[in-house]
């Protein structure tokens, strides 16, 4: 009995001090993120969670964030326009409050590290927002940051602390999507992003500095170089890459390149049909000559009209069916080689197995802003006009590249 | 074949320990033997305070240097992160923000069936020197690795002696001052003997809380606990310095729950910060001059503003423009820490942007008021204890610095001689405004010179009309009963206002109160009457209960005080 439980207690403590070195081993905690822990190794199952939890650092932006308007108070009781602040900069945000006993300590210890190892990046800027801006007055703030600045009390020029009407706390916490209702529940999350381009990430903010500097590293990575150009000259290769150039051919017997010629730079409004139908096609085909009729003078303006059957349908049944609803020049009624036929209404969502099976929908999009919009063809011609005309006044900025 | 088996054990175990002994550098020596089976050791009360200390603050009390460190080898100084930060006064911890730190009574860890983790993992029961090596290297008896979350601490071993001596108490005792039957407070008053003057005074607050108490208690006391009072007296003729040792010498003695309506004097600020570092509660000190600071120290209410807050009142009464253009106020005051700092502070409300003028001499302080409507602001110090004899001078210096206002925070003899003078002597038909701090008693301000009337304002922090005729009378019944001395009763009432103050606290934080939720009880304290003042309102960042105080015009001629109403509309 004794001898039994004494080897229960040897073996203890050979599990402890044995074999394997005390304290967590720092190759530990930098391993690889990617590959999962292994559950039957106790020690590495501690470590999962902040990893996965920064995992997103190295996958890339996970989430858009557009900071709110708002003027908050900084340290030195001075206000501050949020995103003024951090105009041109990658932010580091986290939220605190300065009574938090549990979490908020850490990271704040996390940030003094981080303000003194990033003081020669001048890009950088770590911002703290108080969660409970009616307790935390700027000399709290003060207080708190002076606790971990290094070597302190005096905070390191990139570490901002904010506190402000609960109202602007409130809307900046929620387009961090770090907003609770009790304070006690608040997140550790770190947001990390690059204000200007939108592109931002989050990181546990109990993992170490070194994470948070390897997320601000790959943010600044992600940074797109130059915003794309507005003007409409430039191709977008993915756009082009999307919908091909492959040629279709106009009731005139005139041949036109998919992207090139018939979508960018114009607003278009597509549909699909075939000559001998005798069903959807008449109706849906009157109704675009009226929203045709209806819209004015736009030289960027086309209507297309993609046969399903290009083997029946040739030159003379499209123009025939042209002439019928008085097409004009900016209405084109397309065929062309199957296979070509066939990789256009797909790309513009119009493939089907079988004629009859065609959509009676039709595509209104806008090449330069990339707004595309489905609407029911036989909808009222008023409900129809409006979707158009919102494609048309889409003012969206172009998409970036890639 | 038994025979056999228990050799063959022995064998077994003998070629563990070689197996241990020789792959093992950092732990060398035999295994432990369970400390469960060995009769406790005494305990050492000295070891227990200190360990204490260093689990609420994370501070050394040797002075020697205590690091955490966290995940990914980052070390911080363990008095930014103390272990009372997550696992709470009572060791049962704080969950937050997603973590739930472990609960680390001494009942729980040293469960001789081991315990079990909250995520799930047992591990065998904890000894001291186990629970020294978790906080150590941050491995549980098992040789498990804690979280991460809980950092790894490099002290001395002294100190991780006490720290471990203080957590095999954790949970047993949860709360200084408070045990099933009675909630111990303490007073703080000046000594009888060197200061005849505040014996009066310092014996009838001690009455009239004694007189309070017994009230209470017959009544069934607090959720069952009796309340008892300790008095600390401290010689008002030492330093701040003496009197903070003496108070902390008082305190390991006999330590209390909380300190009320204490009577500091000078040390005041000093006294208040050994208090407030020491996480005790201080409810309704008996003050001229309350410091509570930005923000306040956490764990030190007062009732009302004292001084500062009728002069800055008065201060920005002044700026009501009901005398156009640019005037001229001067403050008089003694020349003393608080009340320069105050004068400062008046200058300020005045015109912001006050400069230091050299050439004035030692305790002028101007500020060329530039800006229309200000007030263009001058300081008078007058030397501490400066008697009446010197009235003349201070009267000759206001009549040549021709204030509009004079706001006098001096001596009260001085005061009524100085003003006195001043008003004959001035020739001008509008006589300078007087505006007096009630707290200061500047003796009887009737009888300054006809010329003033309606000219002499007095801010006080309530009025008679303020106060609820059925508190008097409780009051009244409290000292007839208890045969309460007939003299000191401003401060009695004041006095019994702070006890009634935590009174509620105690009662709102119920009986399982601690001194954090006592402080953040009072912290959301909003509209408390006591019946004796106005409503009484606290929150983290206002620590002074009464906000508005009150302001008297002199009608010398009636012998009547008027009501200034502040707010008109």
């Amino acid at each position: 009995m004794r001898g039994s439980r004494l080897r229960i207690s040897i073996l203890a403590f050979a599990t402890a001090f044995g074999c394997s070195e005390p304290g967590p081993s720092p190759t530990r905690a930098q391993s690889t993120p990617s590959t999962p822990s292994t559950p039957s190794t106790p020690e590495v199952r501690q470590f999962s969670r902040p990893e996965q939890l920064s995992e997103p650092a190295q996958a890339g932006p996970a989430s858009k964030v557009t900071l709110p308007d708002v003027v908050l108070t900084n340290q030195a009781g001075q206000p501050v326009n949020l995103p003024s602040l951090v105009e041109g900069k990658i932010a580091v945000i986290q939220t605190i409050f300065t009574s938090c006993g549990t979490i908020c300590p850490p990271m704040g210890v996390n940030f003094g590290k981080l303000a003194a190892r990033v003081e020669d990046q001048s890009d950088v800027v770590l911002i703290s927002i108080s969660i409970d801006p009616i307790t935390d007055i700027p000399e709290r703030l003060t207080a708190w940051a002076g606790k971990f600045s290094e070597p302190g009390p005096s905070i390191p020029e990139n570490w901002i602390l904010l506190t402000g009407a609960s109202e602007d706390i409130r809307k900046t916490l929620t387009a961090l999507r770090v907003f609770t209702a009790e304070k006690s529940d608040h997140s550790s999350m770190v947001a990390v992003g690059h204000h200007d381009s939108g592109t931002w990430t989050r990181v546990d903010g109990l993992s170490d500095p070194e994470t948070l500097v390897r997320a601000v590293a790959d943010i600044r990575a992600a940074i797109p170089s130059e915003p794309a150009a507005k003007s409409e000259p430039a191709p977008n290769e993915a756009a082009l890459h999307y919908f091909t150039d492959v040629e279709l051919v106009d009731q005139h017997g005139e041949s036109h390149r998919l992207y090139s010629d018939l979508l960018r730079g114009k607003v278009v409004v597509v549909n699909s049909f075939f000559t001998s139908c005798q069903g959807i096609c008449p109706p849906m085909t009157q109704r675009i000559a009226s929203l045709e009729a209806s819209l004015g003078e736009r030289d960027d303006l086309l209507f297309l009209s993609l046969t399903v059957d290009p083997i029946t349908d040739q030159t003379e049944q499209l123009a025939a069916y042209a002439a019928k609803y008085a097409a004009d020049e900016r209405w084109l009624f397309l065929g062309g080689e199957p296979e070509n036929v066939e990789i256009a209404l797909h790309k513009l969502g119009f493939a089907v197995e079988a004629r009859e099976a065609h959509s009676n929908l039709v595509v209104i999009g806008k090449e330069a802003t990339g707004l595309w919009k489905k609407a029911f063809s036989m909808a009222e011609p008023e409900q129809l006009l409006e979707v158009v005309h919102s494609v048309l006044d889409d003012q969206a900025r172009p998409l970036p590249a890639g | 074949m038994p025979t056999i088996e228990f050799i063959a054990s022995v064998g077994w175990l003998v070629m563990g320990i070689t197996v241990v002994a020789s792959a093992c550098t950092t732990e060398p020596g035999p295994p432990e033997v369970q400390s469960a089976e060995l009769a406790a050791p005494p305990r050492d009360a000295a070891a227990i305070q200190r360990g204490r200390q260093i689990y609420m603050t994370g501070k050394s009390p040797s002075g020697g240097k205590i690091e955490a460190v966290l995940a990914g080898e980052v070390v911080a100084n363990a008095a930014t992160l103390p272990c009372v930060g997550c696992h709470g006064e009572d060791g049962r911890g704080r969950p937050e923000g997603g973590m739930a730190p472990s609960t680390i009574t001494w009942e729980q860890l040293g469960k001789p069936y081991g315990g079990r983790g909250r995520d799930g993992r047992e591990h065998a029961p904890y000894t001291p020197d186990r629970l020294g090596k978790a906080i150590a290297m941050g491995i549980d008896p098992s040789g498990n690795q804690l979280l991460a979350t809980m950092p790894r601490h490099r002290m001395s071993l002294a100190d991780m002696d006490s720290l471990v001596a203080y957590l095999e108490t954790l949970g047993e005792h949860d709360v200084i001052g408070i045990d099933e039957q009675v909630i111990t407070l303490a007073t703080i008053l000046p000594t009888l003997a060197p200061l005849p003057e505040s014996a009066e005074t310092s014996s009838a607050a001690e009455a009239v809380l004694l007189a309070y108490f017994a009230e209470i208690n017959a009544r069934g006391g607090v959720f069952g606990r009796r309340l008892e009072l300790e008095v600390i007296r401290l010689p008002r003729d030492l330093g701040p310095t003496r009197q903070v040792e003496l108070l902390a010498a008082a305190w390991v003695e006999r330590p209390s729950f909380a300190v009320l309506a204490p009577q500091l004097g000078a040390a005041e600020p000093e006294l208040l910060r050994w208090l407030a570092d020491a996480g005790v509660p201080v409810i309704g000190p008996v003050s001229s001059y309350p410091s509570p600071g930005t923000p306040p120290m956490a764990s030190v209410f007062w009732v009302d503003g004292g001084i500062p807050a009728q002069a800055r009142t008065l201060a920005e009464f002044a700026l009501k423009p009901d005398a156009p253009g640019r005037r001229r106020g001067v403050v008089v005051f003694p020349d003393r820490p608080p009340e320069r700092a105050l004068a400062e502070a008046v200058l300020a409300i005045w015109k912001p942007g006050l400069i230091e003028s050299p050439g004035r001499g030692p305790g002028l302080i101007e500020s060329p008021g530039r800006a229309p409507g200000l007030i263009e602001g001058l300081a008078v110090a007058v030397a501490i204890g400066e008697d009446p004899s010197s009235a003349d001078s201070l009267a000759a210096e206001l009549l040549e610095s021709k204030p509009d206002i004079v706001l006098y925070l001096g001596p009260a003899e001085l005061g009524l001689a100085a003003l006195t003078g001043f008003a004959n002597a001035d020739s001008r038909a509008e006589p300078a405004q007087i505006l007096l701090p009630g707290s200061l008693a500047i003796g009887d301000p009737f009888s300054l010179p006809d010329r003033l009337d309606g000219r002499i304002f007095a801010a006080y922090p309530w009025l008679p009309d303020d106060l609820d005729p059925a508190a008097l009378r409780d009051y009244q019944t409290l000292a007839d009963r208890h045969d309460l001395p007939a003299t000191g009763r401003p401060t009695q009432l004041a006095t019994l206002t702070s006890a009634k103050l935590l009174l509620e606290g105690l009662m709102r934080a119920g009986r399982s109160v601690t001194r954090p939720t006592l402080v953040s009880t009072l912290d959301s304290l909003r509209e408390f009457e006591t019946g004796l003042t106005p409503a009484l309102s606290f929150s983290p960042n206002q620590h002074i209960g009464l906000h508005a105080p009150r302001i008297v015009r002199f009608d010398l001629a009636a012998t009547r005080l008027d009501v200034v109403d502040l707010d008109p509309e």
